[in-house]
């Protein structure tokens, strides 16, 4: 009789999710406890929450899954009240970064009645709609996006909105759908008000003509980002597109925008130019890669006294402010490419006061260059210390050069360029001194442009000696307390071939046993395999007539045999690495979408994978004391894996053959330097 | 030492340092003063308190977090959960909720929150089936809510 009413009271429980009743309770609690004496019984020992599943003989499995149910009808989640499952749910959907997972809000809303209640109920969770991405003149489709954009807006009673709306321009150029385009851009519209984070991907006229309205009316707005598609919009008639519909935003804080190759057929029509008007004096953070627009200036003509981050990056640039002296207390990253550098930019550099900088980064690619001197100055007159420094230059003396780095002592991001023997001298590190020279420094990047369309060699004793002083010698408790900071160099070339033999250059031919002696067969069939490697065996850029060519097939058939035939166990599998050969196979066997010609015969992909694997421990026990990663063409990189860097040393291993092989993630970063 | 007496009327006696991470003892002590007298705890059990005790124990010495912090306005709503915090909740659903439910009464907000993120944690990436099994949880929705369901679940596609 007892047996049937638990069984009943467990059945209802299970039909509704409603806390226990009194007399549910009761007749629930006797139930355990008789089904706690039983396990004692079968199990020798009480019942308790640490007991796991497999400490329980077979037989008593059952009777402990009963009671972990009773136990969870009577106090489980149906017991939590709405507040923390609303807590509950904000973690699960609202996740550390500010993203928002909708998956598992709608899952949230499927589980039962009390939980859609409870998770409609919580207004924060709607406040993220779902990117609205409309990259086809889908009419069904964009509905739905309304429907959806609707119901978070409902749901997130008057809390602010963060959103992202993407229209790509051919959705909208083909005229199909623009009605229900149009809708959700209304209804985005009509919630201004609420407005919190914006990212926009959308045709330049919807600003003048779809949004004008939002003026003035945005007053929560305080990050807004702004792409654009690539050529999507047609040169206005009078040359710029003036946007004026977030100039007056009173928290606008942080504006990052592209538009740099937004507008079609501006090489026909003159240089058309996009022109943003932002509430300049009051931002913190300003990233734009622009076309030639004034951005930059009107920002720093408006003294923007709490702005820290300045990133501007343009073709060209319009004119720069050079009469006013302007003082930046807290900008602390200013980075300025300028493709052509302008003639007033040594003019403006000598206005700037900016005494929390950190991070100065300026490039360009035509004369004038950015003397040391002026950097000088600026760092003298800021009074600030750098931690990262770039400079797109080698016009100054070693004097200017060593007086900048004696004034930056916490630098430990240093990109230089075409760096003569004086500088990279100047750069030598001597731990026993009472002043060395940059002893953070963690990361070297130098780049050796052409000039007049010629490459150079830098000077390799010089390049040595001072990555050596950095590297080499360092002992526990050095005097001073120096030890090695440097964990890469990395050499960007605009000739590849010249990198290849500064490479050849640097790795010093210092080889005192047989294994680290690179026989002359190798070091060859390397130099020929980096150049087979990057011509015949890529998955695109050949003629038709390539991939019917069997013969030609078969001589890459033979190469590929002459480097499985290498046996690496007893000499230095060095110069393979040097000439990027891992590199190069891996990324022949990742394919890159294109097809390999003769592939299909004599499978290349899938050889080159297995080489890899063969070699994999003996590119690894040679990668030391420093690994070299080739990251593209004139690129490269090398690595000193300290282990205070590592963060599982157990996976030391697995980090060096990612740098190898051009991997890992450091290495994308490189490559956009 | 502070005395505290359970709904299964067990007393304890806890060092005032150690009970203090519960905003609730803290205000209540500030309010009454010294007093011989137990605090009652009507809704926590003693199997409950001991673990209450252990994490307030633990934390000992660290700074409480500050009171006048409004919820809506923290920002980490990452799951990270500590090391020990992780193992000190390596117990079954049963427990886990009723250190929730204690944790919520005694206003300890930062054992609140990992009890949160371990149900949170061991929520996400299911599907609102797994979730009904996983809790023991009926699927008590009214036809009309299951269309309407149907509907927003039919608009979230075009994602």
């Amino acid at each position: 009789m007892k047996e049937t009413e638990d069984k009943q009271a467990i059945a209802e429980l299970l039909k509704n999710n409603n806390p226990p009743s009194f007399e549910q309770t009761a007749l629930i609690l006797s139930s355990v406890q008789e089904l706690e004496k039983e396990f004692q019984n079968v199990v020798g020992k009480a019942f308790s929450f640490e007991v796991k599943d497999d400490e329980v003989p077979k037989g008593a499995r059952r009777t402990l899954e009963a009671i972990r149910l009773r136990r969870a009808l009577l106090s489980g989640i149906r017991s939590i009240p709405d507040e923390i499952l609303r807590k509950v749910f904000e973690f699960v959907v609202l996740d550390g970064d500010g993203d928002h997972d909708a998956t598992c809000l709608r899952r949230l809303c499927s589980v039962s009645h009390r939980w859609r209640q409870a998770a409609i109920g919580n207004c924060l969770l709607w406040t993220q709609p779902d990117p609205i991405h409309i990259y086809k003149a889908n009419e069904a489709r964009i509905r739905r996006y309304s429907q959806r954009l609707k119901l978070y807006l409902d749901r997130s009673g008057a809390l602010p909105l963060t959103f992202t709306l993407i229209v790509h321009a051919s959705a909208w150029k083909l005229g199909t759908a623009n009605a229900a385009i149009l809708e959700i851009v209304q209804t985005l519209v009509s919630h201004c008000h609420r407005w919190q984070e914006a990212m926009f991907r959308v045709p330049l006229l919807f600003y003048r003509e779809k949004m004008s309205s939002i003026r003035g009316h945005v007053p929560l707005l305080s990050s807004l980002r702004i792409d654009t598609d690539f050529h999507g919009d047609d040169a206005p008639d009078d040359g710029a597109f003036k946007i004026h519909c977030f100039a007056d935003a009173p928290n606008l804080r942080k504006v990052v925008y592209d538009t740099r190759y937004a507008i079609n057929n501006q090489f026909d029509n003159g240089l058309a130019i996009v022109h943003f008007d932002f509430p300049w004096s009051q931002l913190e953070e300003l990233t734009a890669d622009a076309q030639g627009d004034n951005a930059y200036a009107n920002l720093l003509e408006s003294q923007p006294l709490e702005l820290h981050t300045l990133e501007y990056m343009s073709h060209t640039i319009g004119e720069l402010p050079t009469t006013i002296p302007l003082t930046l207390p807290k900008l602390g990253v200013l980075k300025l490419t300028v493709i052509d550098v302008p003639r007033d930019l040594l003019a403006h550099l000598s206005t700037l006061t900016l005494p929390s900088l950190k991070h100065l980064e300026i490039r360009g690619f035509s004369t004038p260059e950015v003397p040391f001197d002026r950097i000088l100055a600026l760092i003298r007159r800021s009074g600030c210390s750098l931690e990262r420094l770039c400079l797109n230059t080698s016009n100054g003396s070693q004097s200017s050069f060593s007086k900048i780095l004696t004034l930056s002592p916490d630098i430990a991001e240093l990109y230089i360029s075409a760096p003569g023997a004086d500088i990279l001298e100047a750069l030598i590190l001597d731990p026993s001194s009472p002043a060395p020279v940059l002893p953070k420094l963690k990361i070297l990047s130098i780049r050796n442009t052409d000039v007049d369309g010629v490459s150079r060699i830098l000077d390799a004793a010089a390049l040595s000696s001072m990555i050596k002083s950095r590297t080499e010698g360092f002992v526990k408790d050095a005097p001073h307390g120096i030890t090695q900071a440097l964990e890469e160099v990395n050499f960007l070339w605009d000739d590849a071939e010249m990198l290849h033999l500064q490479i050849s250059l640097l790795e010093t031919p210092e080889a005192e046993n047989s294994l680290d002696r690179v026989p002359p067969a190798l070091e060859e069939l390397a130099s020929r395999a980096r150049t087979t490697l990057t011509t015949d065996f890529t998955p695109w850029g050949h003629p038709r007539r390539t991939y019917i060519n069997l013969r030609h097939h078969i001589r890459m058939h033979k190469f590929m045999l002459e480097l499985e035939n290498i046996d690496l166990r007893k000499q230095n599998s060095r110069i393979l690495v040097q000439k990027s050969i891992p590199y190069l196979l891996s990324r022949l066997r990742q394919g890159g979408g294109g097809r390999v010609p003769g592939d299909h015969i004599f499978r290349f992909r899938s050889r080159a994978g297995n080489l890899c694997k063969k070699w994999k421990p003996f590119l690894i026990r040679d990668a030391q004391p420093y690994v070299w990663s080739h990251i593209g063409e004139g690129t490269a990189s090398i690595r000193w894996i300290l282990d205070s860097s590592l963060e599982d040393p157990s996976l030391k291993d697995e980090e060096i053959w990612e740098i190898l092989t051009g991997n890992e993630t450091r290495a994308r970063a490189i490559s956009w330097y | 030492m502070v005395l505290l007496l359970t709904s299964d009327n067990e007393m304890f006696s806890v060092a005032e340092d150690v009970i203090k991470r519960s905003a609730y003892i803290k205000n209540m002590l500030e309010d009454v003063g010294e007093s011989d007298l137990p605090i009652p705890l009507p809704n926590v059990e003693s199997n409950v308190l001991v673990k209450i005790l252990e994490y307030c124990e633990h934390y000992r010495g660290e700074p409480l977090p500050a009171s006048d912090v409004d919820p809506a306005e923290i920002g980490d709503r990452s799951l990270d959960i500590a090391d020990w915090d992780q193992k000190y909740m390596a117990v079954d659903q049963e427990m886990l909720f009723e250190i929730i439910l204690a944790a919520n009464y005694l206003d300890i907000k930062s054992l609140l929150d990992v009890g949160c993120k371990t149900v949170a944690k061991m929520m996400k990436g299911k599907s609102s089936e797994e979730i009904r099994t996983l809790f023991n949880i009926a699927n008590d929705f009214t036809p009309e809510e299951e269309a309407q369901i149907r509907k927003e679940n039919a608009w979230a596609e075009c994602r």
